[in-house]
């Protein structure tokens, strides 16, 4: 009775973790993985063709920055122009209008001048605002959080704000496929199940891998299985997957992998017609371990028969 | 075999290598090639030539964790070739019965043993049981030469 509540506990106990495990999805979403953050604090009134900026460090390499979102007093809109520009001052998208209306948050959509690529060595770069219509347009600002960085041109140069970061939140969105680190299995005994594991590494996150594998010989489709993320983060994790053994046979394996990250891009590594080849082997039976025992067992029995038959040497042979 | 020597006196002294000693140099000189053919046998699993053991099934995957295993196996393969090596030395040695070459033996057993027990109680698998037989193997013929050393230790002074 007792060793039954020992293990119907311990199961509970093993459940529980299972369920408050975190899972390995994404998180967030890509849409806010960079943006001046918070809830807006307090206000200020920029004057007409006053600039403010707001500097973002999203994950370095290619983004496309897709739009942004502005909060504006409603009862006193203004229009606006927008530009985007890297950390060098360097111009990633001229100035352009924009017309807002409605409720806030505005939101400005770049897709209609198409996506702002950034470089690939900017790891920095702002979003400059302009207020064009005349009036006093009133801008919520943030106080409350450190993220992100706000600026304001004076007098030609950027002088970062010092009461608090401007609402203004970019769309950044991932165009970098996540990337594969694997060693590919080359060989597999026969009848024992492959595991395959890998590192997969993408800038915001990545999303699910797939193992797509299939007989050498049988030239059909390959079969899919989601891998398991079993540790690292979602940025640079390790997944697994078994083949079973059932499918292993001295025809040999063939597979590759796919995965894509929470923007929606993907890789593969390798393909379905340059597939990675896995050689399988008729596997040399196993020596059971009480064979080894035994084995170690007689010859320590030998050495010391030997030890009580051998007589002792005294002396000196010598002629 | 002979080794000449000279008594105080400067006269001749020609010491008779034992049979005893031969056949134990002899042996010495099988641990060497038993300890040799393991680590090619070895290599040949990780690159699939032969299938035993499941160590290339540990060369795959994260470029950094194979590039330690492989690390761990090149030690382990090494290790094993320096055994082979030091029972050559060894063998020169008990075949001129000299003492060094009965110390050298007696803790190359030592060694061998604590290399099989790691191998047989860590994880027989993964460099397969043609490993570990080859291992017991060894280990087998130095504990009964240890045993004729152990008896014939003052034949090597």
């Amino acid at each position: 009775m007792k060793k039954q509540r020992i293990f119907l506990f311990i199961t509970i106990a093993f459940l529980c973790v299972l369920l408050l495990a975190p899972s390995n999805k994404a998180a967030y979403s890509w849409d806010i993985l960079a943006y001046d953050d918070g809830a807006p604090d307090l206000s200020i009134t920029p004057a007409q063709t006053d600039s403010v900026a707001v500097k973002f460090s999203p994950p370095t390499h290619i983004f496309k920055i897709s739009g942004m979102l502005i909060y504006l007093d409603p009862s006193n809109l203004a229009d606006v122009r927008v530009a985007v520009l890297d950390s060098s001052k360097h111009v990633l998208m001229p100035f352009c209008n924009f017309s807002i209306s409605g409720l806030p948050p505005y939101h400005i959509d770049f897709g209609a001048l198409g996506p702002i690529m950034t470089p690939d060595n900017v790891s920095d770069f702002y979003i400059m605002v302009q207020w064009i219509t005349a009036g006093a347009p009133t801008v919520y600002i943030d106080t409350s959080t450190n993220a992100g960085q706000s600026f304001r041109i004076i007098s030609g140069t950027w002088q970062p704000y010092s009461d608090g970061n401007i609402m203004i939140r970019a769309q950044v969105e991932d165009i970098k496929a996540p990337e594969f680190d694997h060693v590919p299995m080359k060989f597999a005994l026969a009848g024992e199940s492959i595991s395959i594991s890998m590192e997969v590494l993408d800038e915001f996150g990545v999303n699910s891998v797939t193992l797509y594998y299939r007989k050498t010989s049988s030239n059909g489709t390959f079969s899919p299985i989601s891998l398991t993320f079993s540790g690292g983060t979602q940025q640079a994790g390790i997944w697994y997957g078994t083949i079973p053994g059932e499918n292993v046979t001295l025809q040999g394996i063939q597979y590759y992998l796919w995965a894509t990250d929470i923007g929606g891009n993907s890789r593969y590594y390798g393909n379905a017609t340059n597939p990675y080849n896995v050689t399988v082997n008729e596997a040399i039976p196993e020596i059971p371990m009480y064979v080894s025992i035994l084995a170690i067992g007689i010859s320590s029995c030998i050495a010391l028969i030997l030890l009580f038959i051998l007589p002792k040497y005294k002396g000196e042979d010598t002629k | 075999m002979t080794d000449e020597k000279r008594d105080k006196f400067g006269e001749r002294k020609v010491r008779l290598t034992s049979t005893g000693s031969k056949l134990i140099g002899y042996a010495f000189l099988v641990i060497a090639v038993i300890l040799i053919l393991e680590a090619i046998i070895n290599i040949l699993s990780a690159y699939g030539i032969l299938p035993v053991g499941h160590i290339f099934i540990y060369l795959s995957g994260p470029s950094y964790i194979v590039e330690a295993i492989k690390g761990f196996f090149i030690i382990t393969v090494l290790t094993t070739i320096a055994f082979g090596v030091i029972a050559i030395i060894s063998t020169v040695g008990l075949l001129q019965e000299q003492e060094w070459a009965a110390g050298i033996s007696l803790i190359l057993m030592g060694l061998i043993a604590f290399s099989m027990i790691c191998h047989l109680l860590i994880n027989p698998g993964i460099l397969g049981s043609l490993s570990l037989a080859l291992e017991i193997a060894a280990f087998g013929i130095s504990l009964c030469c240890s045993a004729y050393l152990a008896k014939n230790f003052k034949r090597y002074d």
